[in-house]
């Protein structure tokens, strides 16, 4: 216990951290060479942790049950007891949670009662990530999430440390991924902003490359376009929808009106105007939770990968190797064509489940979602030619499915009731037909000597490209639809999302299965 | 070091899955699926039965009728679907993949390479263990849907086949 260092100082502000020249790998050794502990604020956050494990509900009942001035002094002495518990026990697992970087392995030893002593070696570190919560700001802490390769499940969270430790764990993990030697050479400063195609193409500095950024007005039109709300006001605008809506809301209130002729006519103005006020409030709260959500939103390129940071009050980062990244999808809404933006999601293999470690970039414009592209399949401005499509015989199934049986079924259901006026249904079938060409015209799909991208969506478009060496599973699926007519979906799955071509003739869909397994079983390059 | 080489690749040359037989499963396994397929019918048989013993008088006939004829479809499914979907589920094993095929209306045939395969297991339910039969289980780094089952290998074929894919992710992770 005696060799325990004095707690840390406080943070430097993150702008003396940017300012002071790029610290050297001997000097971040040096730094994590004896044992240290988290920060001293954090059992606070330990404690915080505890309580939402408890659960806020049950917090607020003991919070009432101290409060209340008729529960016995037993029941609250026990209460307060319980908090001093979790304040003791917050303390103690902060003191006796340890890490520190000896040789090549990060080591943490953690536990009140049971110790346990865990050593990974540093090259086995997939990613570090840091997050900042509204809290963690306000102490200038991070919290650190560590995750390694493989399903061990050997992850773990330093709850809260200054900006600077994390920054060096983070700067000697990719330092053995990349090699030293080689991260000491790159550590030389890179040409700062500048291009985004050469940012990407160049080998980053240690400390990152700034890739894509967003600014405040970008992020305004990804909160317009994000959002349900104003996109009903921004196309109401456009169509003149507003006025039409006004009057329709005219003509039913004038119904509610003579309904409550006895009530005092004036509450009618009142209700019209809260609920005007209360759509204006939603429409600002979600802009500026959106804003705030992605608020400078920045792409890196570092020596291990991407890592994107945003966030307002929480600040939210999320790295990823380049190799882990499993395809590019992006998405792109009626509103978002309008400002020529879509919103690009980057699928990483990760041993823990869900999507916390998909990047996300709303606002990305055409010509960055290509740069995205190529380097995730590596290759240099070459777009893939979309000069695929999937059989006519998915026109007739689609026109069936959207067309021929809600009519018959609005048909039969006026029929029984009013005769023959049910016949009217039947006039759907024409924008059913033209809606399903329509449907079967976007889905394009191409390969490139690598991958294959797959586009398709009417009002919302979808792309998605991933590399053949990236299929975990390739499944041909044939429906008896499909047998009829010689056709067949196939599905190609990667360790995080898929892509599913469907309706493609039989001997393309077999084509295309033998070709994703040959580039599978034969590309050496890692998949993750 | 080898140099490098990037020639032309033809489609109809690359290794065609289609040309190949996929191997059937035990006939044991038709009859286990008939059994469950069966047993599940007469539950439902016995409660149609006890529906019409219990009902009260004002319950009509048709109705117990209705309740007969759904008993018995239950029963007979099995007996209509399990046959055709016995013909063609069945797997194949390949050099460099493993492949399987399974479904009755919708038909699939999903492919694993062995270079992405993380590790496989042996399942043998209490059924399965009565009637010799076990289930072989390869996973992939996908989620469930990347994952392959055979079912219906007799207990030996599937210890036997466990150890030929590990044995074959082996080779391949050693190049």
């Amino acid at each position: 216990m005696a060799d325990v260092p004095p707690p840390f100082p406080p943070p430097p502000p993150a702008s003396d951290i940017r300012a002071a020249a790029a610290p050297s790998l001997e000097a971040d050794r040096h730094h994590l060479s004896s044992p240290r502990r988290q920060s001293t604020f954090a059992p606070v956050f330990i404690a915080l942790n505890s309580i939402g494990r408890i659960g806020a509900l049950n917090g607020g009942i003991a919070f009432f049950a101290i409060m209340n001035r008729r529960s016995s002094i037993w029941v609250q002495l026990a209460i307060a007891l319980a908090l001093l518990a979790l304040g003791i026990a917050a303390v103690a697992r902060w003191w006796m949670f340890r890490f520190q970087v000896t040789g090549d392995e990060l080591e943490v030893e953690q536990g009140v009662f049971r110790r346990d002593r865990q050593s990974l070696p540093l090259s086995r570190i997939q990613s570090v990530s840091t997050d900042q919560k509204f809290l963690h700001r306000l102490f200038g802490l991070v919290q650190l999430r560590v995750e390694t390769a493989g399903s061990a499940g050997a992850e773990f969270d330093i709850e809260a440390i200054d900006r600077a430790t994390a920054d060096s764990i983070r700067r000697l993990v990719t330092a053995e991924r990349t090699g030293a030697a080689q991260a000491e050479v790159d550590n030389a400063p890179t040409g700062d902003g500048g291009d985004p195609a050469e940012a990407l193409a160049q080998k980053p500095g240690l400390d990152g490359t700034p890739v894509l950024r967003r600014t405040p007005l970008d992020l305004l039109k990804v909160a317009l376009t994000q959002n349900p709300l104003p996109g009903v006001i921004i196309f109401g605008a456009i169509f003149g929808n507003l006025d039409q809506l006004s009057r329709f809301t005219g003509v039913s209130f004038d119904e509610i009106e003579d309904r409550v002729t006895d009530a005092d006519s004036s509450v009618i103005p009142i209700v019209i105007g809260l609920v005007v006020m209360l759509l204006v409030v939603m429409v600002i709260v979600g802009v500026l939770r959106t804003m705030a959500q992605f608020f400078n939103l920045t792409l890196l390129r570092t020596p291990e990968g991407l890592r994107s940071t945003a966030g307002l009050f929480n600040r939210v980062e999320r790295g990823s190797p380049l190799s882990r990244i499993q395809m590019v999808r992006s998405r792109q809404n009626l509103r978002e064509r309008l400002f020529g933006q879509c919103i690009v999601t980057l699928p990483t293999a990760s041993s823990t489940s869900g999507d916390a470690h998909t990047l996300r970039l709303p606002g990305t414009t055409t010509d960055e979602l290509q740069n995205l592209r190529d380097l995730f399949l590596d290759r240099s401005g070459q777009p893939s030619a979309m000069d695929h499509g999937i059989s006519d015989h998915a026109i007739s199934r689609w026109f069936v499915y959207l067309g021929v049986v809600p009519a018959l079924i609005v048909a039969a259901a006026i029929g029984v009731r009013y005769g023959f006026i049910g016949l009217a249904a039947f006039g759907w079938l024409i924008p059913a037909w033209f809606g399903a060409r329509l449907v079967h015209r976007t889905w394009r799909w191409g390969l490139t000597d690598q991958g294959i991208e797959v586009n398709h969506g009417v009002l919302t478009r979808h792309t998605a490209l991933t590399a053949f060496g990236k299929a975990q599973v390739v499944q041909v699926r044939r429906s008896l639809f499909h047998r009829r007519n010689d056709l067949a979906t196939i599905v190609i799955a990667t360790a995080s999302g898929r892509v599913a071509l469907p309706h493609l003739p039989l001997d393309t869909a077999h084509a295309l299965r033998d070709r994703v397994l040959y580039r599978a079983e034969t590309d050496p390059t890692p998949w993750m | 070091m080898e140099p490098f080489r990037n020639n032309p690749l033809d489609v109809r040359d690359l290794p065609n899955l289609g040309g190949h037989e996929f191997t059937s499963l035990e006939r044991g396994y038709l009859r286990m699926r008939l059994f469950t397929g069966a047993a599940v019918g007469f539950v439902a048989l016995a409660c149609a039965a006890a529906f019409a013993y219990f009902a009260p008088a004002e319950v009509p006939n048709w109705a117990m009728l209705v309740a007969f004829a759904l008993a018995l479809c239950i029963l007979a499914v099995p007996f209509i679907a399990e046959p055709i979907a016995f013909a063609h589920r069945g797997w194949l094993l390949r050099d460099h993949d493993i492949s399987v095929r399974s479904g009755v209306i919708s038909r699939r045939v999903t492919t694993a390479p062995f270079t992405r395969v993380q590790h496989a297991s042996v399942h043998q339910g209490a059924l399965e263990r009565a009637m010799g039969l076990a289930s072989l289980k390869v996973f992939t780094a996908g989620n469930q849907f990347a994952d392959l089952t055979i079912e219906g290998l007799t207990s030996d074929d599937a210890h036997r086949l466990k150890e030929l894919v590990v044995g074959l992710t082996r080779a391949e992770a050693n190049g």
